[in-house]
């Protein structure tokens, strides 16, 4: 959290401070849009906040002056060096948290140039909750063989959490592992060296696209297992059939409400018709965040029920 | 007595001459001083342009070193680091101002850098690198109308210089 604090401006840091370490701790997000108030999801709670800390009403609002004074900060004066990052509608500070940015934009023909006015920011802070994982792994492994595993979400229930518990908890046991980092959000690399607990046999490959990454560490660090997150679009999908193909094992992520959904969609159409993953986790926010909805297997027949027996019926 | 007076009329001759060469010696300095402070902003648009660098990481890098134009970007570091929401370009055109100062020269001279802060903190990079390019030529600019004039005025104030001394020189034997 303090890597947030550290880019906040400063009269927002300042209440940020006032709230007790366990809530601080327990932040999930917090929303800066100008001329509306501050809000801040605190497990399943949304707050707003004033100079005594976390409030329900009357918050503060935050203003055009405080969205460049933030602006300024997380850029370090130089928007021009975050000009990849403006392009993909987020930054990624120390720590791994993520800093989505939406505005006004300069296009052209290739997409999005970059921002001219950002007028609004959703900062998610990134958790590393250790232990995670032993709740599906058993589900993904055949004895010394592990399942392609593809974990459904909607966001922030808690995926990136997951896949970075399982490439700590993999590597421990002995599978040579590779992170496709594209968004530095699994490992939280600072000059390269993973911030968070990845594992001991973890090999990390940030800030390149998937695809690319994907056959570059194929051909150069020979990895059991390649652990990459919110794969979409048909050149993710195509490199995760050829991983695949390869004998390399994959455990992915990928935004969605339910199964059936994600694989509907044009870009999945191999993944569905190919049978690729054995594996599906579908993760929801009921009673807690990234609380495990289902696991299923290739034909999305339910093996840990919570009294669902098929995937979407 | 003849000696001494001799003695007065050469050290006169030298002192005119002197003060003459050091009035347009300070051009020379400045014309200098202003040239590297172009070359500096030329570094600093190669870090940006080619590696992507974030400013405060190059003006850290600029100050490094005892150059006297080094001053400016320790100045620019310093209130960066302290002031870290302030925009750029109050950080420059207060570095600048100082700068000038300290050296003797005409804000004017370094208009280009006051404006320059605003410029750095776009996101368009062709920009960016555009306009710290035209900085430095407007520097170089500067800095070539002070050597001009250097060139063309040293014989001048030289020969002032020596002939005011030879005159008082005269007048004193």
């Amino acid at each position: 959290m303090e890597e947030i604090i550290n880019v906040l401006p400063d009269n927002i840091a300042g209440m940020m401070q006032r709230i007790p370490a366990y809530k601080l701790a327990d932040i999930q997000e917090i929303r800066l849009r100008i001329n509306r108030p501050v809000f801040i999801r605190v497990g399943n709670e949304e707050y707003g906040l004033n100079e005594k800390g976390l409030t329900k009403y009357d918050g503060i609002h935050f203003t055009a002056e405080d969205a460049s004074r933030l602006w300024r900060k997380l850029s370090s004066h130089s928007p021009y060096a975050l000009i990849e990052s403006q392009k993909n509608g987020y930054i990624t500070l120390n720590g791994g948290h993520r800093v989505g940015i939406c505005g006004e934009a300069l296009s052209d023909g290739n997409g999005i140039r970059h921002f001219t006015n950002i007028t609004a920011y959703c900062i998610r802070c990134a958790k590393e909750y250790i232990g995670t994982s032993l709740k599906v792994i058993d589900s993904l492994l055949d004895g010394s063989t592990l399942y392609n595993t593809l974990i459904v979400s909607p966001p922030a229930c808690g995926k990136t959490t997951l896949l970075r518990d399982l490439a700590r908890n993999l590597s421990n046991r002995g599978f040579n592992t590779a992170i496709i980092d594209e968004r530095n959000e699994l490992s939280a690399c600072v000059n390269g060296i993973p911030t968070l607990d990845v594992g001991s046999r973890t090999d990390v490959y940030t800030g390149c696209k998937k695809a690319y990454a994907m056959e570059s560490m194929l051909r150069s660090m020979a990895p059991d297992v390649i652990i990459t997150d919110e794969i979409s679009g048909e050149s993710d999908t195509a490199a995760i059939t050829e991983i695949i193909k390869a004998g390399i094992t994959l455990i992915a992520s990928s935004h969605g409400n339910c199964i059936q959904n994600v694989l509907d969609r044009p870009s999945f159409s191999v993944i569905k018709n190919e049978k690729i993953f054995q594996r599906y986790v579908l993760l929801k926010n009921r009673s807690e965040i990234g609380q495990i909805e289902n696991i299923y297997d290739a034909d999305l027949n339910t093996l840990q029920s919570r009294g669902v027996k098929r995937c979407c019926l | 007595m003849l000696f001494i007076k001799i003695l007065c009329a050469c050290l006169l001759t030298a002192g005119c001459t002197y003060t003459a060469s050091h009035i347009v010696l300070q051009y020379k300095t400045k014309g200098k001083l202003i040239g590297e402070l172009s070359e500096s902003l030329n570094r600093m648009k190669s870090g940006i342009s080619h590696q992507y660098k974030p400013i405060s990481r190059i003006i850290s890098e600029l100050a490094d070193g005892e150059e006297s134009w080094r001053t400016l970007y320790k100045q620019l570091d310093g209130y960066l680091k302290k002031h870290k929401e302030a925009p750029l370009s109050e950080a420059f055109e207060f570095s600048a101002s100082q700068f000038a100062k300290e050296n003797a020269l005409k804000d004017e001279d370094l208009s280009a850098l006051f404006s320059l802060g605003d410029a750095i903190e776009q996101s368009d990079l062709l920009y960016v690198c555009n306009s710290i390019q035209a900085a430095a030529k407007e520097l170089t600019q500067i800095a070539d109308d002070y050597n001009r004039f250097y060139k063309s005025k040293a014989k001048v104030y030289n020969s002032i210089g020596l002939i005011i001394g030879l005159f008082s020189s005269i007048l004193i034997l």
